[in-house]
């Protein structure tokens, strides 16, 4: 016998809720990519009076000048942060890996995820009586990068578990046969293999640190002067306090600098975030 | 258990002595004891499930840190009991090797996988080529890969991967190996080969392997253990287990179809 399929006339009602379905998926992506577009002309158009390249060869005095000093604290903090979750990141999730019971491996990523959900002001303020006060250093880079790292510490360290449960089991088990120790089985063969998925979790982590206001405005202060190599004792520019405070002002040239802070911010936020993505799709 | 006849008794590698498995309330393993003869291969086979790789792992520790696990009595190796007090696992899985069932080459060049475990148990760099190429021939993959050392294990084929492996065990020369159905997961031609580089092994290497296919154990061993339900059914000179009479041996030693 011939195979056939029954074939049925696809109701009206069918075509007609199918239909709908549809103008109501596109809507919806319309109004994202609107918004998104929205957000892109607020802010070009906002920044154009200061387009020039004073922009980054002047720091900020008061309300005008450049914004050097912030463009150079926002990578100063990123740079602190990045270093600082990274060893503690990649050294937590490799204690969960190889040492610790699954208990306490659970109990990690429960306590990472309720990290991911406190409000990042919370942990300015946190910040501000650990580093700034009780530790004596003052509105400063390392009080402002520790609470970053803090903030941002979850990403790494979920990314970074992630990326070593793809880890061939045959593979760990063959290497605890031949008699690895469990150091050496996370650095010959768990961290070089995880090596993407590491950076991935780190360029993630760096990216919400460098957007974050709240808790700098607790940790960092603000200065109208160059960052300097202290950790301590020195208060550090950056991007979002611009946004944050030359918005307000009844000043056109302060309010264009904003608006020139806040692009600066999406142009490197997204490049990073285009260049993990980019990294992510090339792998097999 | 059956006794079976052995002629002569050569010095003993290996000895179990009373040791069971068990996982929480399960028993895996009840009460085995045998000697594998040094430098001699020894087979187990036995039914799915008759807890052969378990009882391969009990051998180098691989149980060891898993949840719920125990294991019970006396592994002797010479005078040392591997489950004793102040045994520095690390050393005695240099002294007791493992093959896997299927090929557990790490993802980095040939040369690294074998040079990565010699590095492990203190191997001078200088040393280190020399030995890699001996264990590469060895195995006889010297001249398939000499001239592509530094490329991925994993480029290479699943027999050449099992060879490669069997080659990094043998490398930090152990005195036992421990196969894990080291041919199954391979096309026919792949597995004579790894069965002749078992056979190789013959007098320098005391080799505990389990296998599902019993002319495979036949051909190969000389020792022969038919483990049934985690019980050692029966354990003696090859020919003389495949004589038994004794209904469970007998059984599955003559009516099982090779799966």
């Amino acid at each position: 016998m011939q195979p056939s399929l029954r074939t049925v006339r696809i109701s009206p009602y069918r075509r007609l809720g199918s239909a709908l379905w549809r103008l109501v998926a596109g809507l919806a992506t319309a109004v994202m990519l609107l918004v998104l577009l929205l957000i892109f002309w607020t802010v070009i158009k906002g920044s154009l009076p200061a387009w020039s390249l004073s922009v980054f060869t002047t720091p900020t005095s008061g309300l005008s000048g450049g914004l050097e000093n912030a463009i150079l604290g926002t990578l100063w903090l990123g740079l602190l942060t990045i270093l600082a979750v990274g060893v503690i990141g990649v050294a937590t999730a490799s204690f969960a890996a190889a040492y610790a019971p699954v208990w306490v491996r659970e109990a990690l990523l429960f306590v990472s995820d309720i990290l991911s959900g406190v409000p990042s002001i919370v942990f300015g303020y946190v910040g501000y009586l650990a580093f700034v006060v009780t530790f004596g250093w003052g509105f400063s880079a390392l009080a402002a990068g520790l609470t970053l790292t803090m903030l941002s510490l979850p990403y790494v360290v979920r990314n970074t578990m992630q990326a070593f449960d793809k880890v061939p089991v045959e593979i760990r088990e063959a290497a605890k046969a031949l008699g690895f120790s469990r150091a050496r089985t996370l650095w010959s063969l768990m961290w070089p293999h995880s090596l993407s998925g590491i950076a991935t979790g780190a360029v993630l982590a760096l990216s919400v640190a460098m957007g974050e206001t709240a808790p700098l405005l607790y940790t960092a202060e603000w200065s109208d002067s160059l960052p300097n190599l202290a950790l301590t004792h020195h208060s550090v520019a950056y991007l979002t306090y611009v946004v944050w405070t030359f918005i307000q002002q009844p000043y056109p040239a302060a309010n264009a600098l904003a608006y020139m802070a806040g692009l600066l911010l999406m142009v490197v936020v997204g490049a990073i975030a285009f260049a993990t993505r980019f990294r992510a799709m090339e792998r097999p | 258990m059956v006794e079976v006849q052995t002629e002569n008794r050569p010095m003993t590698a290996l000895r179990l002595e009373h040791v069971s498995l068990t996982a929480g309330k399960h028993t895996i393993l009840d009460d085995i004891s045998m000697d594998l003869p040094d430098g001699r291969i020894t087979a187990l086979v036995g039914p799915s499930g008759s807890g052969k790789s378990s009882l391969l792992r009990i051998v180098n520790r691989l149980w060891d840190g898993v949840p719920r696990v125990r294991v019970h009595g006396s592994v002797w190796y010479g005078d040392t009991d591997l489950y004793g007090d102040r045994v520095d696992v690390s050393v005695v899985r240099s002294h007791i090797g493992m093959v896997f069932q299927r090929p557990t080459p790490f993802p980095k060049s040939i040369f690294q996988n074998i040079a990565l475990p010699l590095k492990v148990h203190g191997t001078a760099r200088s040393e280190i080529s020399d030995r890699v190429e001996a264990a590469l021939q060895t195995v006889g993959l010297w001249d398939e890969v000499s001239n592509r050392l530094h490329q991925p294990a994993l480029t290479l084929s699943g027999g050449q991967q099992q060879r490669l492996c069997i080659a990094r065990a043998l490398a930090v020369e152990p005195t036992v190996l421990l196969m894990d159905e080291p041919a199954s997961a391979l096309d026919p031609k792949s597995r004579r080969r790894i069965d002749e580089l078992i056979m190789s092994l013959k007098g320098t290497v005391t080799v505990l392997m389990v296998t599902h296919h019993l002319d495979e154990a036949r051909h190969i061993s000389e020792r022969l253990g038919v483990l049934v339900n985690g019980r050692l059914a029966a354990f003696g000179e090859t020919e003389a287990v495949f004589a038994s009479e004794n209904d469970v041996v007998a059984h599955y030693l003559h009516h099982h179809d090779e799966d």
